[in-house]
């Protein structure tokens, strides 16, 4: 078992913590998720497809997360906290995070809250290099949707990143009908 | 998905991202390509969807705030050395300080002084084991005389007890230094953590190894006989607590309560926490801002503290240890991922 455990995280831990970290922009809860994912692997291991497996169960995991007290999520965000201040203050605080680099980070940010959950999902999916097949089964749809779905979510994003930086945040706040960066947020739409 | 009839038709997004995502079959590639080249729209849409394509996956990029794979194990490697050298440099000067201060005290040590020796620091030999740990630092600081003479007169018994131990103070010395010497030594090789074992036995302490192998397995074995308790020191412990149930001194209250004197126990707690035995766990490489540990021991509580309770992990990661989860013989940190990870790493070297 330790073997198989030993490969999945070799294997898969990396792309998932990507993944829930851009979907949830919470790096501690998207480790939470992602780990409480292989717990569940090691628990029950994936039949078919490993990956898809794992991403849905992660996504899965999300949901339920966003149903959990709140006296949990404050948690967790104390947690996150505390560690981007120890990051912070720390001698080995990866790369630098300039004033330009956060505020562009928050216009993405902000611009992939304002694209519908399942397009998110499937925009994240792909980003991570699952073929539309596996994006299909995650998300419940047609494969021969998935195109679609993708072409639409890229549009909403480009697009609205670029109101963003051009400073027509009317026109973002339209398309998005929604502010802001929670991961319930995420969960709800 | 849609198909384009023969007369082109507007270009459809969908099936241009599925063919510039490589995700059509071979031969409806080769149409949606031959349309691409025979029709503006479609060309024009084709680089519409390719800058989308980048732009999207641009602005992905930019939401990674901390990257993927915080826990290189090249890093781990450069890492774990120097930690590991830093530790035992400190923990090599502490003891030999500790040594040298107490034989420094106890020769110069005035008669009264002598007689606080004997009756206090040896008190701490006859203690349970955890508790012997830490008498090398309550040697070094212990309270003077001064603070033990602002109690009541001692008694007439009290006196001749305490002339009987002026007798015996070269006895006390001798085995309070003998003590101090082992409790040094131990703390040393419990903390080396250089692949070699260590093993201190001495008359009336506590035997225990520590070893880490090469490999990258720490093994620790901190099981300690209890102590032999000298019939002198016995009777010295006695009269100081006498002493201490007669004493209204505040300070001494306190220690009453405690049974340790309050000068001492910050240095005894710090002493008993650095003395603790390194966790038995076999460790895998760190993968990600995770790791697979698996549990050598296989009591569970140990299980769960083994990360944290090395020396070396450090006051900071004991976050780390607010969640993980056993499945079979394998320990899953679940929370505070960076913390944990850094935490491992110092603890368990990559193999």
């Amino acid at each position: 078992m330790t073997a198989e455990a030993d490969r999945l995280f070799r294997t898969y831990h990396a792309t998932l913590v990507r993944y829930l970290t851009r979907r949830l922009g919470d790096r501690d809860w998207a480790e939470e998720v992602a780990q409480e994912t292989f717990v569940r692997a090691l628990r029950q291991p994936p039949t078919s497809n490993e990956r898809s497996w794992l991403f849905a169960v992660a996504n899965n995991l999300v949901r339920d997360e966003a149903r959990k007290s709140i006296r949990q999520r404050s948690h967790l965000q104390l947690l996150a906290a505390e560690e981007r201040e120890r990051e912070s203050s720390g001698p080995d605080t990866g790369e630098e995070m300039t004033p330009e680099r956060a505020h562009e980070m928050a216009m993405a940010r902000r611009a992939l809250d304002s694209i519908a959950e399942r397009d998110r999902q499937a925009l994240l999916l792909k980003a991570e290099g699952l073929d539309y097949d596996e994006i299909a089964g995650i998300l419940g749809i047609e494969k021969s949707s998935v195109g679609t779905t993708l072409s639409r979510a890229r549009r909403r994003l480009a697009e609205t990143f670029d109101a963003l930086r051009t400073g027509k945040s009317g026109l973002a706040d339209a398309n998005t009908g929604r502010t802001g960066n929670t991961g319930d947020a995420h969960v709800a739409s | 998905m849609s198909h384009p009839d023969r007369n082109h038709g507007p270009p459809d997004e969908g099936l241009i991202h599925a063919w510039l995502d490589g995700e059509l079959p071979a031969a409806e590639a080769a149409r949606i390509e031959q349309l691409v080249r025979d029709d503006a729209a479609w060309a024009a849409a084709a680089a519409e969807a390719r800058g989308l394509i980048a732009a999207s996956e641009r602005i992905v990029g930019l939401l990674d705030h901390v990257p993927a794979g915080v826990v290189p194990q090249a890093e781990s490697r450069a890492i774990r050395p120097a930690r590991g050298a830093e530790w035992w440099t400190w923990r090599a000067a502490a003891a030999l300080v500790v040594v040298i201060g107490t034989a420094v005290v106890l020769r110069d040590a005035p008669p009264e002084a002598s007689s606080f020796a004997a009756g206090d620091a040896p008190k701490k030999l006859a203690e349970p084991v955890a508790d012997s740990q830490g008498s090398a630092a309550m040697a070094a600081t212990a309270p003077t005389p001064a603070r033990e003479q602002s109690g009541p007169a001692p008694s007439r018994d009290a006196a001749s007890r305490n002339e009987a131990q002026r007798r015996d103070a070269p006895e006390a010395k001798r085995m309070l230094a003998d003590a101090a010497t082992a409790d040094a030594a131990r703390a040393a090789a419990s903390s080396a953590g250089s692949g070699a074992a260590g093993a201190v036995s001495t008359t009336g302490a506590v035997s225990t190894t520590g070893a880490i192998s090469a490999t990258g397995v720490r093994q620790a074995a901190p099981s300690a006989a209890a102590a032999p308790v000298p019939t002198m020191l016995g009777a010295a412990r006695e009269e100081r607590s006498e002493r201490i149930a007669r004493a209204p001194d505040s300070t001494l209250t306190r220690e009453r309560e405690t049974g340790v004197p309050p000068r001492l126990a910050a240095a005894q707690q710090s002493t008993l926490a650095k003395a603790a035995a390194p966790p038995a766990l076999e460790c895998y490489a760190p993968v990600g801002g995770g790791a697979v540990v698996r549990v050598v021991r296989t009591d569970a509580t140990s299980a769960i503290e083994a990360p944290v309770a090395t020396p070396a992990a450090g006051a900071a990661d004991r976050r780390a240890r607010l969640a993980f989860s056993i499945v079979g013989d394998t320990l899953i940190p679940r929370g505070a991922g960076a913390p944990f990870a850094r935490a491992l790493r110092t603890a368990c070297p990559a193999p």
